[in-house]
């Protein structure tokens, strides 16, 4: 192994460029770059190529809010409209908040959290992101040569056979995205059972690795089963052959069963890493220990496993047994415990903590309301007889922004400023930190929260037109979506501009717990000076708590 | 990286550099594959529910009259030869755990012997499917009357066996495909094997293809069943 951490031989002359080798500076150029094993550029690759599919899935989302600001179809044509809230879905979904924790944060993190060198498979995780990148390039193809309009959710017939759009292109994108998606948890659960350093038991992980393990599990056995269903439409689309189509003797409903057994889970593909973050931001800036360590803990694991369970309240209103429906209906309000065991012990860890409010803890807070109010809207759906007014309206529409975006965006930006440090060595401009979190959560209710009345009142979704009793609700909602664009602007802003002219963050900027941040920032190629052992439970903040708990 | 102390010498050689020993990179090596496998399972778990769920909500014998069509006894043979490669590739991984490398090498050609024979068997069956127009499409069982006794069959039920040959052809073939992936893993490693010490210097590499082969195996224990002797 030649990538020790030596110190580079002082230069004579200019003793101010005596620099540390850290993972960054170790060596130059492309090559260095996309032929890296280690995870924490890997990390840096996937932020990059997520944050630009953030910013096109954003200019779709624009172009929606846009059309939407007057009643009439007057900027776009419908079937316009349709590839442009597809392409939106697609992009954002597959492209973004998927990977958005786990392929970023987590891969930084999760070696760094249990004090490993790396991941337990580094070429598997170089692997990921190419297949990935190979997913993006089908994705941009499919933009290119004229969109696809069938939502995102790709439903039978429509896709396989009434479709005129770039379907085939568009299902490869998401079936290939999910093979990157199956690589990283497969790595990532195995990191975390065999590579612990030596003292770090299970209940001394930090409640991210827990949630990243959860997040595993679920891309694990839910990414094959939307691989198979989307194979089955690719034959069925090329060959005019299949088993969704009614023609043919098929049932469409069965592609709704198996894409949602994969489509409902992956929701939780992308708010358990949001929820890992909050712990660990919460606990940090209250300065106390976590209340409730192993119900979080195990609370995750929960939802990983009843969110396999309830994928049936998407078919409410299909031709699902009633039966059925009851069970699922049942089945999805159980996840609402393990839930709110997340928001209470979050809660009662800021209680009699001394709490600061810097930037990552203002969205955790933002989180904390925002998925608050996601998750129990989501009861409003779960509930068969509410369904059945509220499916198809802007009400669902708003439901899953506030868990995505007000959920797991606003986590991601949290324990993207939190961490900030540590990945580049600096800080980030605190007041525009301030200023930006500040905008978001604005933006993010303006554009979002019109939208839960506008589906009350039963305007649907997926149209270009409506009514202009309408108007006044939408013009917030576009007006809002153009606060929350300024606000997404002004952290890549100074985000980049950090990397080079902001402060230097040193090993442990907020005092935090938590070996990542024992080691130097940015760390060393080999993550650790030497292998830490370690003999506490985490988020041991004052010696009372060393010996409380166990 | 410094070597630990819990190196011995010639250890050291076969360990990349995050890993603490070999029998960590052996662990994580075994449960990377049972996870990869965990996922396959519910990759050819999806496709098997819903052909349960045609199968069994179809209001007709197209189902059972379509796995008639198959040939059974070659599809019996192709079990077994598949369980016998599964055998040879058992002893293979004892082979490398006992450092036999002559043995070795003999039980991977078999295995990979065995693994062309079931693909050559099966291309066989496909291409007599083909002939007598069971390939599911606009001529799907044109030729289906030439070969029964005379009665007809209602264009309802040719309907629904031609969803089981669409089942019948996905499943065999994504089958089919992983044996093909198998197969290559497979001819690297006996190269490998024939030209140096691999297998026997560390068999964790063997250990873990043998996974992989034996579940591909057990998929086809599934399968075989399910398509060639469901017949009434
Ligand atoms: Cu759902």
């Amino acid at each position: 192994m030649t990538t020790v951490a030596v110190e580079p031989r002082p230069q004579p002359f200019e003793p101010r460029s005596i620099k540390r080798a850290d993972y960054l500076n170790i060596s130059y150029g492309v090559r260095s770059w996309l032929l890296t094993l280690d995870h924490k550029r890997i990390a840096i690759l996937y932020l990059i190529s997520i944050s630009i599919f953030f910013f096109v899935g954003g200019v779709f989302a624009a172009v929606v809010r846009l059309e939407l600001a007057t009643p009439k179809g007057d900027l776009l044509q419908s079937d316009t409209y349709n590839k442009m809230f597809t392409l939106h879905g697609v992009v954002m979904l597959f492209f973004f908040l998927i990977p958005a924790i786990p392929a970023t944060l987590g891969n930084f993190l999760v070696p760094l959290m249990i004090g490993a060198k790396d991941l337990a498979f580094p070429r598997l995780n170089l692997m990921s992101w190419y297949v990935f990148m190979i997913a993006g390039m089908f994705g941009i193809y499919t933009m290119l040569a004229g969109g696809v309009d069938t939502g995102w959710t790709f439903y039978t017939p429509l896709s396989p056979k009434y479709a005129n759009s770039q379907v085939m292109t568009a299902a490869l994108a998401a079936l290939i995205a999910g093979f990157s998606s199956i690589l990283t948890g497969l790595n990532f659960m195995v990191t975390i059972h065999k590579m612990r350093a030596p003292g770090l038991t299970w209940f001394r992980l930090p409640l991210f690795v827990w949630s990243q393990y959860a997040t595993s599990l679920i891309q694990i056995l839910g990414t094959p089963v939307l691989a198979v269903t989307i194979l089955l439409v690719a034959a069925e689309r090329m060959l005019h052959i299949g088993i969704f189509d009614p023609a043919l003797g098929g049932d469409p409903v069965l592609f709704q069963h198996l894409f949602w057994f994969y489509s409902h889970p992956a929701v939780y593909i992308m708010i358990l890493p949001a929820m890992g973050v909050i712990s660990e931001l919460v606990t940090t800036f209250a300065k106390k220990v976590i209340f409730g360590y192993s119900f979080i803990a195990f609370s995750s694991v929960a939802i990983a496993v009843l969110g396999f369970l309830v994928w049936g309240h998407h078919m409410f209103v299909s031709s699902q047994s009633p039966y059925a429906g009851l069970i699922f209906s049942f089945l999805s309000m159980l996840v609402a415990i393990p839930s709110a065991i997340k928001v209470f012990n979050w809660t009662a860890t800021l209680w009699r903590g001394s709490v600061s409010w810097d930037t990552p803890m203002l969205y955790a807070f933002g989180f904390i309301g925002l998925f608050t109010i996601g998750g129990l809207t989501g009861l409003f759906l779960a509930c068969l007889a509410t369904d059945v007014h509220l499916t198809h309206t802007y009400f669902v529409v708003a439901h899953f922004h506030y868990i995505m975006v007000g959920g797991a965006i606003m986590a991601y930006l949290g324990g993207l400023h939190y961490w900030w440090p540590k990945i580049t060595g600096r800080m980030y401009p605190e007041f525009w930190a301030k200023f930006a979190a500040i905008i978001i959560f604005v933006g993010f209710n303006l554009t979002f929260f019109p939208q839960f009345v506008l589906g009350y009142q039963g305007m649907p979704r997926r149209y270009h037109e409506y009514p202009a009793e309408f108007q006044v609700l939408n013009v917030m909602s576009t007006a809002g979506a153009s606060i929350l664009a300024v606000g997404y602007i002004i952290p890549a802003v100074y985000f980049i501009w950090s990397m080079k002219y902001a402060k230097v963050a040193g090993r442990n900027p907020w005092g935090a717990t938590g070996l990542e941040w024992s080691t130097t920032s940015p760390p060393p190629a080999d993550n650790f000076e030497k292998t830490p052992i370690v003999s506490l439970p985490p988020y041991i903040y004052s010696k009372e708590e060393a010996t409380v708990v166990p | 990286m410094s070597p630990s102390a819990t190196h011995t010498h010639d250890e050291h050689a076969l360990v990349a550099h995050h890993f603490e020993n070999l029998e960590q990179q052996r662990g994580a090596n075994l449960l990377g594959m049972w996870l990869f496998l965990s996922s396959e399972v519910l990759f050819f778990g999806g496709i098997f529910t819903a052909y349960a769920m045609m199968r069994f909500s179809s209001t007709n014998n197209g189902f059972a009259l379509g796995s008639s069509q198959l040939n059974a006894v070659v599809g019996g043979i192709n079990t077994a030869v598949l369980l016998t490669s599964s055998l040879t590739m058992a002893l293979a991984v004892w082979a490398a755990q006992t450092k036999h490398r002559r043995l070795l090498q003999l039980f991977l050609s078999l295995t990979l012997a065995f693994g062309l024979a079931f693909l050559v068997f099966k291309g066989f069956e496909w291409y007599h499917e083909y002939e007598v127009s069971l390939v599911p499409g606009p001529t799907f069982g044109s030729k289906l009357a030439e070969k029964g006794d005379g009665t007809v069959i209602p264009a309802e039920t040719v309907k629904t066996m031609q969803m089981f040959f669409v089942f019948y052809f996905s499943i065999t073939g994504l089958h089919a495909l992983h044996m093909v992936v198998g197969l290559a893993v497979l001819a690297v490693q006996l190269v490998l094997c024939l030209q140096s010490d691999f297998g026997v210097r560390d068999y964790g590499p063997i250990e873990v293809f043998g996974l992989y082969w034996h579940f591909v195996d057990v998929v086809w224990i599934y399968v075989f069943p399910l398509l060639y002797l469901m017949r009434a």
